[in-house]
């Protein structure tokens, strides 16, 4: 029985979150996963005897609570701890703490600036409109500006409508936000190096962009949207890993008579008559189905597994035009126990959370130039993060697992593809980096995954090892996102979908662009939920 | 001279002299005062070594908005071109080249590899892209429209650009909206094939700017610059006796309105009781007095140092403090014993606008350093020679060069009293390999940096746009909210300047919006 009302491919995420909204409206799903694991980015896998790895995404927070509720994720076992702290270490032995407290962080700020302190109350307020502004536009659909039809307007006179709760200045402000970089956003509010250095990180994640870009600001709101227990800003880890994440979502996407497929890898698109009708397998399987999503990003859907017979030509180049960019590696590390870090006072929850090693916007924005030079940062971004302090149940008793996404690292050197030895340079400059901030941390390495951008693409899918399936800049968000004209989910063969973080609203473990297409694609087969 | 005027006007820049003569035409009584010797600002002709003149700030005119000419009554035709439809030739260090036309139907002239294709790719690209800057056209001559309580005029600006972006068809709508965000690194790659032509977009588009040509928001300027100079029929041309003589044409027609011009007046500081402007007072202490003043000055020395912050709300000073106003080019002028030797064998060359600039790539790497307040060591430059086109501008047989430097910060991390003979000894050694022989043939050299064009032009920062430009500081956003509409929170003062919609470049439009502000305003 190879015939399905519907057929997912790939298991990542939003992958997994489209399927279970399909199966609910009692479509027969079939979700076809490549790898022999399932979750995409999304995954916890044991490379190390004993030790669970989130070896892609790292945090749980942007994920839509609206999508945790209706899928009943709790239910099928997902929690979420939150966790407080984090930090960012100064070059001169000092650091600066990250507190989920506005009052704690204002705190924080003045040992810094007494100025910033003042100042903080003001951006905190300001970023946090930018957030409340944005976050209902993550769960719509992106209105055509283009068309006429009466959603689209509707759409478009939706937007006017949120403008227009906003004071005239504040309008003002909203427009130059998405379109300011962060160091200009930033100068606007602090003096203090640190403080910018600190914040700015969370502007280039994932981006092919420096904090002295344009469009980098905006970014910040992707790390700032996120919500844990109905905690603004906060964020958590999944107990069990990211891939505690899939698998709550394979549980109800199964509740729902779902059904998954891993080890399949798709090849080939079947469009007939000008309808996709099917997908064929590389071991030469075929299943059928009239609607089939993609999960892929959308040059790996569009350029790989549809054929460009069945695609207008102009739409092919525009899919080659898409701006997708390796921009960050990550090494997981198996530690023998806690490492110490002199600069934080004993006991000092900061080591709970993100702890950072760029104290200026200058040191990040050189980590830029190098990677557009075509090598890895010199003086890399370190986001790391030991999760096994909020979650010891994936490590063995007294042991420590420790992410560290690092930025910036491109896609291809500009020697040439990334060789083993690089690689080991590559991971070598980052351990070397964090063994400056702490000096036992070299002798309690057990075993460390080293991951190019060419690996996360090897292994994830992820083309170029883009985490957020392409750039999020101006061009190609909202009604942009991916290819103008195809901001819908729809794609330009009837019946086949995109539901990945190509789409709108982009990357991070958020959903949305899942919920968002399985709407598109029941309103078309005139179902809801 | 009365000391009572309706309107005083700081500063005889080109846009100061604009907005004073749409002002005089209908009636007004007019004062300008101009801190230096000189009228004209950043727009002038100066002596910098015995007997050799040049354009000591801009050094091409890439074009007056076309409404300014009839309502300043200035003959366009009585205005004596040295020269017209000036073309650019870009060039790399193994001496290929382009050469470009520019202004409508810009289109390649000659070059040293291109093929068929490649030349139709540039007027491919050039023909799509005047849909886009059509649209900035439009604009330029619009007063930004306010988006929430907005007059009758301001719903009208709006509704009607809606309407003009609805008439592209669908296809030209999505790129626009589009590629407006996008970086003209990308687009430049999108669209050629071949080095030069990207590195010659990507060059025009970041000129002027701090931003590299990957930095998103630059298509913006290059859409901007190009919404001008598409509709000059004189195309990129210089004024005989430099770009001076073109502001010396609108004093002479202020004067005939009647408007009182006086040099070397700096004011110090504008009057104001009661949130109304009164008048100014220069740095001697002579006051005069108006109801109206109109500041072609930058919007941080009129607000901060002029108005003074006592007189703003925090707020607003806040606001206009941080507005980036570092200049980013330094330009150098060289007087030669003689002309050099031709780099592509074409004795034309030195009547082209030469741009050096091997690759977009070359373009990116030079502007790391501005970052951080560096020069960089492998600098991109736009070279003219003003006295091959204007042989007034130099004695007999020697001649005048003119180097603009993008990418050289304001402030140098060691100070420029330390490091400015280093950097013009290392532009003079990177001029040494584009132009071999050079160093022998120079007489005089002057380097201004961002610093001393903010000394000698009274420019905060030397910014030649007075502030950066892109796509964050468009329309209502430029120079900040609150301000765009060319008004000021101080009844009576109005700003003129470069840092206004839509922009400097010598466009005259900033003056030409404000002097209409002005007459609607009551």
């Amino acid at each position: 029985m190879n015939n399905y009302d519907a057929i997912v491919i790939g298991a990542g995420h939003n992958g997994l979150v489209n399927a279970c909204y399909l199966a609910r409206a009692d479509l027969k799903t079939l979700v076809l996963e490549r790898n022999p694991y399932i979750g995409g980015a999304s995954v916890t896998r044991e490379l190390y005897p004993g030790f669970s790895y989130t070896n892609c995404s790292y945090v749980c927070s942007l994920f839509r609570p609206e999508i945790f509720r209706q899928l009943e994720l709790s239910r099928h076992g997902l929690q979420v701890i939150p966790y407080d702290g984090g930090c960012t270490f100064t070059q001169d032995g000092n650091y600066l703490a990250t507190y989920n407290d506005h009052e704690a962080q204002r705190r924080e700020f003045a040992r810094f600036s007494a100025r910033d302190a003042e100042a903080y109350d003001d951006y905190a307020t300001d970023v946090m409109r930018h957030c409340r502004f944005i976050k209902p536009w993550l769960l719509r659909t992106p209105p055509d500006p283009v068309s006429r039809k009466a959603k689209d307007i509707k759409g478009l006179w939706q937007l006017y409508k949120d403008l227009q709760v906003l004071t005239e200045a504040q309008i003002y402000d909203t427009l130059e936000f998405y379109t300011i970089s962060c160091g200009d956003y930033l100068n606007r509010y602090f003096e203090s190096d640190v403080i910018k250095g600190h914040i700015s990180n969370s502007s280039i994640i994932g981006t092919g962009l420096g904090p002295y870009s344009p469009g980098s600001a905006y970014v910040l709101l992707h790390h700032y949207m996120g919500e844990v227990d109905g905690r603004i800003g906060s964020w958590g880890v999944a107990r069990g890993g990211m891939g505690a994440i899939a698998n709550a979502l394979a549980s109800s996407f199964k509740a729902s008579q779902g059904e998954i497929k891993t080890d399949c890898s798709v090849e080939n698109l079947i469009v007939k008559e000008g309808k996709a009708v099917g997908v064929a397998l590389e071991n030469g399987d075929e299943y059928y189905a009239d609607t089939i999503v993609s999960n892929l990003d959308v040059k790996r859907t569009f350029l790989k597994v549809v054929d460009k017979q069945h695609l207008p030509q102009d739409f092919v180049t525009q899919v080659q035009q898409f701006k997708i960019r390796g921009s960050s590696g990550k090494l997981n590390i198996a530690l023998d126990g806690m490492p110490t870090f002199p600069a934080l006072p004993e006991g000092s929850t900061a080591i709970r959370g993100h702890v950072n090693i760029i104290d200026s916007m200058e040191r990040l924005e050189r980590g830029y130039d190098d990677w557009k030079n075509g090598t890895w940062s010199k003086d890399p971004f370190v986001d790391l993060l030991i999760p096994t302090q909020t979650d010891p149940t994936m490590v063995p008793p007294g042991k420590q697992m420790m992410s560290v996404f690092v930025q910036y690292a491109p896609p291809v050197l500009n020697t040439g593809e990334w060789t083993e030895e690089d690689k080991q340079a590559f991971g070598q400059t980052v351990i070397d980096a964090i063994a400056q901030y702490s000096p036992d941390f070299k002798d309690l390495i057990l075993h460390a995954e080293i991951r190019t951008p060419q690996d996360i693409e090897n292994e994830a899918g992820l083309t170029q090892g883009n985490i957020f399936h392409g750039e999020l800049t101006l061009d190609q968000l909202l009604f942009n996102r991916p290819i103008p004209g195809y901001a819908q989910y729809r794609s330009p063969i009837p019946g086949f979908y995109m539901c990945g973080s190509s789409t709108h609203p982009g990357g991070g473990v958020m959903g949305a662009p899942g919920a968002n297409a399985a709407r598109e694609i029941l309103a078309d087969k005139r179902m809801t939920v | 001279m009365s000391n009572q005027y309706d309107i005083i006007i700081i500063g005889a820049g080109l846009n100061g002299l604009v907005c004073a003569n749409i002002l005089a035409k209908k009636g007004r009584k007019v004062l300008v005062l101009e801190a230096n010797k000189q009228v004209g600002g950043l727009a002038n002709t100066r002596e910098f070594a015995s007997g050799f003149k040049v354009s000591a700030g801009a050094h091409l005119l890439y074009g007056l908005h076309p409404d300014i000419y009839r309502l300043c009554d200035v003959q366009e035709s009585k205005i004596e071109f040295a020269d017209k439809n000036i073309s650019t030739l870009v060039i790399n260090q193994n001496k290929e080249f382009i050469n470009y036309s520019s202004g409508e139907d810009s289109q390649i002239i000659y070059s040293s590899s291109l093929s068929e294709q490649q030349n139709s790719d540039w007027s491919n690209f050039q023909n799509r892209m005047k849909t886009f800057s059509d649209i900035l056209f439009d604009l330029a001559n619009k007063t930004p429209p306010r988006l929430k309580n907005g007059s009758i005029q301001d719903y009208k600006t709006l509704f009607n650009t809606g309407l003009k972006l609805k008439r592209l068809d669908k296809q030209n709508l999505r790129q626009f909206l589009r590629i407006i965000g996008m970086n003209i690194y990308d687009l430049a790659d999108e669209s050629f094939t071949d080095n030069l032509q990207k590195a010659a977009i990507c060059f025009e588009s970041a000129l002027g700017t701090r931003l590299g040509p990957r930095a998103p928001n630059t298509v913006y300027n290059w859409l901007n610059r190009y919404s001008i100079i598409n509709r000059q029929p004189a195309g990129l041309s210089v004024p005989r006796g430099g770009i001076g003589s073109l502001s010396q044409a609108f004093a002479n027609a202020a004067l005939i309105k009647g408007v009182d011009i006086s040099v070397s007046s700096r004011v110090e500081k504008i009057l104001i009781a009661d949130n109304q402007v009164k008048g100014v007072q220069l740095s001697g202490g002579e006051k005069f007095a108006a109801r109206q003043v109109i500041s072609n000055a930058d919007i941080k020395k009129t607000m901060l140092s002029m108005v003074g912050p006592e007189n703003i709300d925090t707020d607003v000073v806040r606001r206009v403090s941080y507005i980036p106003m570092q200049g980013t080019t330094a330009k150098m002028h060289l007087a030669l014993n003689q002309l050099l030797e031709p780099i592509t064998h074409n004795v034309s060359d030195f009547q082209s606008r030469i741009i050096y600039a091997p690759d977009a790539d070359f373009i990116e790497r030079a502007s790391n350093s501005i970052k951080y307040n560096q020069y960089t060591h492998e600098p991109t430059f736009e070279i003219t020679f003003p006295s091959v086109q204007d042989s007034s501008l130099a004695p007999a047989g020697k001649h005048v060069m003119s180097v603009l430097i993008p990418y050289v910060p304001y402030e140098h991390k060691e100070g420029w009293a330390q490091r400015k003979e280093r950097f013009e000894n290392h532009i003079i050694e990177q001029l040494e390999y584009i132009f071999p022989g050079i160093h022998a043939a120079i007489e005089h050299v002057e380097t201004l940096t961002p610093a001393d064009i903010e000394r000698q032009f009274n420019i905060t920062g030397g910014h030649w746009h007075h502030g950066e430009i892109g796509l964050e500081r468009f329309m209502m956003l430029r120079p900040t909210a609150g301000f765009a509409q060319y008004k000021t929170p101080i009844d009576g003062l109005f700003l003129c300047g470069a840092d206004c919609h839509p922009g400097g470049d010598l466009s005259g439009a900033p003056g030409m919006n404000a002097a209409n502000t002005v007459l609607q305003s009551k």
